[in-house]
């Protein structure tokens, strides 16, 4: 493995964990969002 | 949770820094990325390389000696090339030419002396030939290739009557061969060496031998390529069998075309014996296919010596990538899992970042090269940066839950409650490893200067950049700060510290570390200075290195040169007899120590020649007693040969000669006994017209820098803790605080020195600077922890509950940066480079053990002895509360 393969690498890991993250956030928002509105029209 | 108003009231200047930071955030961003990028441009002109030069004391009086005589007598930088047939000897004709051929190419290599060679297959190798009417005449061993079976006969017969070569450049059961070549130092580029002597010198000869000899490179038109043409074919081989024939050219092998020798031997070294493949044979203008079937390999060759252990160094700095890649990403990943948020996992990388190209734009600056050895320590020292940003990050979180989710309030009062935990750090990690500067060997003063810089820029990142980066990310979501303080990471670390801090506790901790320094203290004592192993500490005892090393070793004794130069005070010393006498005798004296396998001097030379001149008797294997005999002796040997030929043995004025000593290997203490017992023979032995001088050849810098390493590693471990007691001195205002923190660093350093000890780990170049590091590296935790105990007795004033406030919640990010301390150089226990994954295995027991030892033996303690200048904040704190509530009702 030389330095530009290992860059790459690296580069797509991060930005993977970064998408993953903001996915996994958006998510869980939303479901608040919903909870929180299911509440209201209780 | 605690801390907020009387922190902010002591810490004023930062919490007003914190926010002129954030005001001016774009100049100042602007600024340190326009730097940055001026340091990134000048890494990527970074190279990787080794200048011996630099590994040695260069005002050593060895090592001066040694620069001195290295062109002429030959340096440290040999290689030893050894060639082993499988079946009968030698003396056949295929091996004898291969020989040949072997020696020629190696003459060939990048950098080799050309005039310090021995093999029997160089000029230089000479034998005394007594012609008819009595004339004596001095030729080397092997003139050209030999053809006949007469031919290989006539050189057997030389080398078993010639002393200076039977057993020394031929083994004494007639198996093996030595080719030895000693290269410039200033020309040395270990890689192209390697793949040279790979291509060149081994491959056509080993496994891509097919049995008949291919032309190579014409000597006096190096540049232009040679075809690979066949010059002989040897009967009974596989190419005798393919029907190759004297004058056809091999085009290509399986369709794959090769154009000279070496191509030749790299397209058949991949297939195993008894394969069958196609060569494609030019004969006149027609190309034919011919079938050989690769043979069962005849002989080995095996290589040893400096320059080849740099280059199998080389070959396997590549892991760096993969380690740095599987490091960075399970980083990335625990950082992510411990914060919840891929902010928190990219911060400390910004940091670490950053401080990299700082740093390795400054080893380009000073003009340093990395040595692939030292590889380890750019990792600690990023590691040691990410683990600075993790109690950063983690700090952030707390602030920002205190602060009712105020995301600049935050910023700024993290920013300035760990300003002095963490400028301490940084300043006893670069302090500490500047000491290393004492020791007069350029690499660790260029090393130390590099080291300390690279810490330094962590400031940079950390404090500088740190509330600004902070201020352009969006804000962590509440839950996940909140997701931070449960789990079972979390309960972990309640549990513990309430263990910790409970009597049986306290009392379990306190022996285990006492009866660990106990044990530790006695087994440091087996601790060596230098290689503690025959085989080479760089690389492992089973790689292809040190197995030719051994192999070499068993065969030939000793291949490890030691030189005593014979320093003669006026021209002709070399022929007076007492001189010469004084000589043979230090070579019979040091002969007699289990790890000196021969010796070679003049003398040698001489006693070989009169007995020559007596039909060769034994018993006229002596020196001559008159000047005047001993200069006809010499004359008769070295009419022959130009000056630049004898000069290896002595300089032409015949003023200054030498002894070699070849040592079986290269452990620290057999270094320095031999060379005890080289000073006590000098003490004993003075000569009128001569004096020896230590030393040069492998053996005697390697001495030199032993020597240097004894002389400054007490001083240095002094030094270094000193350093750290004093900056702690000023960070806390207390005499006491530094025996506080460096006592578990104390019980940490004897814990590695015996580690060392057991795992056979010497102390060298190589190993002090990376130890070094590991002393400022490990006081960090303490200070972490130091500090918030300080800041959390301002706030409630209670001693034990402060001690567990600290321990779980700085405490907690101090046990999650240690695991990814751990995690970065534990990586390196998988590289092919010994040296790196001992060092990394090494370090990463040391960042453990400082850990644990911070985060169990420092509380206990603190509890224990109350000390008076934490219980002082305390009081300090209730003086102030009235005042603050006195100056509220007012305003």
């Amino acid at each position: 493995m030389g330095l530009w393969e290992s860059v790459i690498i690296v580069t797509v890991f991060s930005i993977g964990v970064i998408v993953i993250d903001e996915f996994i956030h958006a998510r869980r928002r939303k479901r608040r969002e919903r909870e929180g509105a299911a509440r209201v029209g209780h | 949770m605690s801390s907020g108003t009387t922190g902010g009231q002591d810490k004023r200047a930062l919490y007003w820094l914190g926010e002129r930071l954030i005001d001016y955030r774009h100049p100042v961003m602007i600024v340190v990325l326009i730097i940055t990028g001026y340091f990134a441009y000048l890494s990527s002109q970074l190279k990787l390389e080794t200048s011996f030069g630099d590994l040695l004391p260069q005002s050593h009086p060895f090592v001066q000696i040694h620069n001195k005589y290295a062109p002429t007598f030959g340096g440290a930088n040999n290689i030893q090339l050894m060639v082993e047939v499988r079946d009968g000897d030698i003396f056949t004709v295929p091996t004898l030419a291969r020989i040949y051929r072997i020696t020629e190419e190696m003459d060939r290599v990048y950098g080799v002396n050309h005039n310090q060679i021995d093999s029997i297959g160089h000029r230089t190798t000479r034998y005394l030939r007594a012609q008819s009417g009595g004339f004596l005449k001095a030729e080397p061993v092997m003139l050209s290739v030999p053809k006949t079976a007469d031919d290989a006969a006539q050189i057997k017969r030389i080398v078993h009557n010639t002393e200076s070569i039977y057993g020394i450049l031929v083994s004494l059961d007639d198996r093996a061969a030595l080719v030895r070549a000693n290269f410039i130092e200033s020309r040395l580029d270990h890689r192209r060496t390697f793949s040279e002597i790979n291509e060149n010198v081994i491959a056509p000869f080993q496994e891509g031998w097919i049995g008949a000899m291919i032309k190579g490179r014409d000597p006096l038109k190096p540049d232009q390529n040679a075809p690979a043409v066949v010059d002989t074919v040897y009967r009974g081989t596989a190419a005798a069998d393919a029907g190759i024939k004297v004058g056809d050219t091999i085009v290509s092998v399986n369709g794959k075309p090769v154009g000279n020798r070496a191509e030749l031997a790299a397209a058949i070294k991949p297939f195993k014996p008894g394969i069958e493949l196609s060569l494609g044979v030019q004969r006149g203008e027609a190309v034919e296919t011919a079938k050989l079937m690769v043979p069962e390999r005849d002989m080995d060759i095996f290589v040893a010596g400096e320059p080849r252990l740099y280059g199998w160094v080389y070959s396997y700095a590549s892991d760096v990538f993969w380690i740095l890649t599987v490091t960075y990403c399970l980083e990335w990943l625990l950082r992510w899992m411990y914060f919840h948020d891929w902010r928190g996992a990219l911060r400390p990388t910004l940091t670490g970042l950053i401080a990299a190209f700082w740093g390795l734009g400054f080893v380009h600056i000073i003009g340093f090269a990395l040595d692939p050895l030292i590889l380890v320590m750019p990792f600690l020292i990023t590691a040691r940066a990410v683990s600075h940003a993790i109690q950063m990050h983690d700090r952030y979180y707390e602030e920002f839950e205190r602060h009712k989710w105020n995301q600049r309030e935050a910023i700024v009062a993290s920013f300035a409650e760990l300003f002095v935990p963490t400028f301490s750090g940084i300043a006893t990690d670069a302090l500490g490893v500047l000491v290393i500067i004492l020791v007069p060997i350029r690499m660790l003063f260029n090393l130390a200067l590099v080291a300390s810089w690279w810490i330094l820029a962590i400031t940079v990142a950390e404090l500088l950049l740190n509330p600004i980066v902070y201020y352009y990310l969006r804000a962590p979501d509440p839950e996940v700060v909140l997701a931070r303080d449960r789990g079972w990471y979390k309960a972990l670390i309640n549990r513990v510290t309430d263990w910790n801090l409970s009597g049986t506790g306290k009392i379990t901790v306190l022996v285990f570390w006492g009866v660990l320094a106990i044990i530790g203290a006695y087994l440091m004592r087996g601790l060596i200075v230098g290689d503690p192993t025959s085989a080479s500490p760089l690389v492992w005892s089973d790689s292809p290195y040190n197995v030719s090393h051994a192999h070499i070793q068993d065969k030939f004794g000793g291949v490890e040169p030691l030189i005593v130069v014979a320093e003669g005070h006026d021209r002709d010393a070399m022929k007076d007899p007492q001189v010469l006498r004084t000589m043979e005798k230090f070579q019979r004296f040091l002969e007699r120590d289990r790890d000196v396998g021969y010796s070679f001097s003049l003398t040698d030379i001489l006693r070989a020649v009169n007995m020559v001149f007596h039909e060769l008797e034994p018993k006229w294997g002596v020196i001559p007693n008159t000047s005047r005999d001993v200069a006809q002796t010499f004359f008769i040997f070295f009419s022959g040969s130009p000056p630049t030929e004898t000069a290896k043995y002595v300089d032409p004025s015949y003023t200054t000669a030498h002894v070699t000593f070849f040592a079986r290997n290269h452990k620290g203490d057999n270094i320095a006994r031999i060379i005890k017992r080289c000073q006590e023979f000098m003490a004993a032995n003075p000569m009128d017209k001569a004096e020896f001088k230590l030393a040069g050849g492998l053996i005697g810098v390697l001495a030199a820098a032993n020597d240097e390493l004894v002389r400054n590693d007490l001083l240095m471990n002094f030094l270094g803790f000193g350093t750290i007691y004093i900056i702690v001195l000023f960070t806390y205002r207390s005499w006491a605080a530094g025996v506080y923190l460096l006592a578990p660093l104390f019980i940490s350093n004897i814990i590695i020195n015996a580690a060392m000890a057991v795992l056979a780990i010497g102390v060298n170049v190589n190993t002090l600077p990376l130890v070094t590091v590991g002393v400022g590296f490990g006081i960090d935790y303490g200070l972490y922890i130091m500090s918030r105990i300080i800041e959390e007795i301002r706030v409630n004033g209670d001693l034990e509950l402060s001690i567990r406030e600290a321990l779980v919640t700085s405490g907690k990010a101090v046990s999650f940066t240690a695991v990814c301390m751990v995690m970065s150089t534990a990586l390196w226990t998988f590289s092919n480079i010994r040296f790196n994954a001992v060092m990394g295995g090494l370090l990463a027991v040391w960042m453990f053990v400082s850990f644990v030892a911070s985060e169990t033996l420092l509380p206990v303690m603190i509890s224990y002895f109350r000390p008076a200048f934490i219980l002082r904040e305390a009081a300090r704190a209730r003086a102030r509360q009235p005042v603050a509530a006195t100056a509220a009702a007012v305003s």
